[in-house]
């Protein structure tokens, strides 16, 4: 946790969920009652905000209605889909140069919100509660992409219950308010930091070949050697790796013969012992 | 033994109503040539009853207004306090108490009709619209009972409802064309969102769109 990062999963998952109620309407009609005037794009916004954004950008005397406002109420871990706390995730980002960066498995979190709906009229609280509650069942998806991480996931939002707080009782000094509470959980994730494609410190470097040996007994391994082209025959030395190994392997094929692949790497036909 | 003047009961109290008490015509003069001097300007607006409502929701969406009539009012400004919540800034909580004389009110808005919850009230002097909440003719039983309303006022909920609706907002033309959406932050969550992910490279009904 000492390297700084930010990679906005959080902001990022905030406002695709505000994005999924960002085109409800409600109807309006001329004095006869019937024809229709106008729709009107009911607000939304998150909340909350600093004052002085509401003293520049909003009148305070006047209420407008109808608004709709989201609230962050808890950010809760999600255990229940967490994977592999070690599994590293692979991505290339330079692929002529066999670059890649690696970051572990993200984090679930599920986020907990509230969808606030303000109406002056009950017809307009029925008009956005039901352009909202159908495309729930219970769930819906978003989407999120990280840039940073070249990634896009998809977030699982599912609806969990809506309540209604509306002025049933009026002294002289009250009149009716109605409100609407939707309460939402979004299952988003959260990711430590990319190490980075950088091969020159710790980054991570792309593994172009695999070679795999297999030795069926603890004699194959004491007598293990390799037969290529079922000509040569080298055995290894004890200790030998790496470079060396190469090395030794390279001395028993002819160079520049066939037995080298496209890279000029050399190329072994392994046999098994025993 | 009292003296015998005292004795003599009035032939008229304030709360004898009828036009044959010139008392109380004095009285009511007082009160009403009061208001006019020392009154704040208002315009009030009726709210239009002839505006069909929803009988299951006891509403009218499309609420009209009628007027404004210019009258006075008085009434004493106190603090109206605001509460920034999730919404904004909001004065759900405060309340003004407002007084007119019914002759006054006759006079200016309308002779045959009582104000009630739903009418409008803007003081011009700070451009504040308020929305009648309750209106009762208790207020100072002994000496202005029967001849003043009171009135129970709120901060004024526009909700697009109708031209008339607007008008009453305070700088109804504005550069906001569209008053109530521009409250929200719709427009940059559009962009935001966009820029994030616009869903073009995906079945968007896969996501419920």
């Amino acid at each position: 946790m000492k390297t700084y990062y930010y990679y906005q999963s959080l902001r990022r998952t905030i406002i695709q969920f505000l994005d999924l109620f960002n085109d409800i309407k409600v109807i309006r009609y001329a004095r006869d009652g019937t024809t229709v005037t106008k729709y009107v794009e009911v607000p939304l916004k998150f909340a909350g905000k600093e004052k002085t954004w509401h003293w520049i950008y909003q009148r305070k005397d006047d209420e407008m209605l109808p608004m709709m406002s989201v609230t962050l109420t808890s950010i809760d871990f999600a255990v229940d889909r967490m994977g592999n706390k070690s599994n590293k995730i692979v991505k290339t980002v330079d692929p002529a140069n066999n670059l890649v960066q690696r970051f572990i498995n993200p984090v679930p979190y599920n986020i907990n919100f509230t969808l606030s709906v303000w109406t002056l009229h009950m017809s307009d609280a029925d008009q956005i509660i039901e352009q909202i509650l159908p495309f729930f069942t219970p769930e819906i998806y978003m989407r999120v992409n990280i840039p940073e991480i070249g990634g896009t996931f998809d977030v699982k939002v599912i609806f969990q219950s809506c309540t209604p707080d509306i002025t049933i009782e009026m002294p002289d000094e009250e009149r009716r308010v109605i409100m609407w509470n939707l309460d939402f959980i979004a299952q988003t994730y959260l990711f430590r930091p990319i190490v980075p494609a950088d091969v020159d410190s710790d980054g991570v470097n792309m593994i172009k070949k695999i070679i795999t040996k297999i030795y069926g007994s603890e004699e194959g391994w004491d007598y293990r050697g390799l037969y290529i082209d079922g000509s040569t025959e080298t055995t290894f030395t004890s200790g030998a790796s790496g470079a060396e190994m190469e090395a030794m392997y390279i001395k028993a094929v002819p160079s520049g013969g066939e037995y080298y692949d496209v890279d000029g790497d050399p190329y072994y036909q392994y046999t098994l012992f025993d | 033994m009292a003296h015998p003047s005292k004795l003599i009961k009035p032939k008229w109290s304030l709360y004898d109503t009828t036009d044959e008490n010139p008392e109380h015509e004095l009285f009511e003069n007082y009160i009403v040539e009061f208001t006019d001097i020392a009154g704040i300007k208002a315009q009030y607006y009726i709210r239009d009853e002839s505006i069909e409502m929803d009988t299951l929701y006891g509403e009218s969406v499309n609420t009209a207004y009628l007027g404004p009539y210019e009258t006075k009012i008085i009434y004493e400004p106190t603090d109206e306090a605001t509460m920034t919540n999730a919404f904004g800034i909001v004065s759900e909580e405060m309340v003004q108490f407002a007084f007119i004389p019914k002759f006054t009110f006759s006079r200016d808005v309308s002779a045959g009709y009582n104000p009630k919850p739903g009418d409008v009230i803007q003081t011009t002097w700070n451009n504040r619209n308020y929305e009648l909440v309750d209106a009762g003719e208790e207020a100072h039983i002994f000496l202005l009972g029967k001849m003043v309303w009171e009135l129970i006022l709120k901060p004024y909920r526009y909700s697009e409802q109708s031209d008339s609706a607007k008008t009453i907002l305070k700088t109804p033309d504005s550069t906001l064309s569209d008053p109530i959406t521009a409250y929200g932050d719709n427009e940059w969550i559009e962009e935001a969102s966009s820029a994030i992910d616009d869903y073009t490279d995906v079945d968007e009904e896969i996501y419920g769109f």
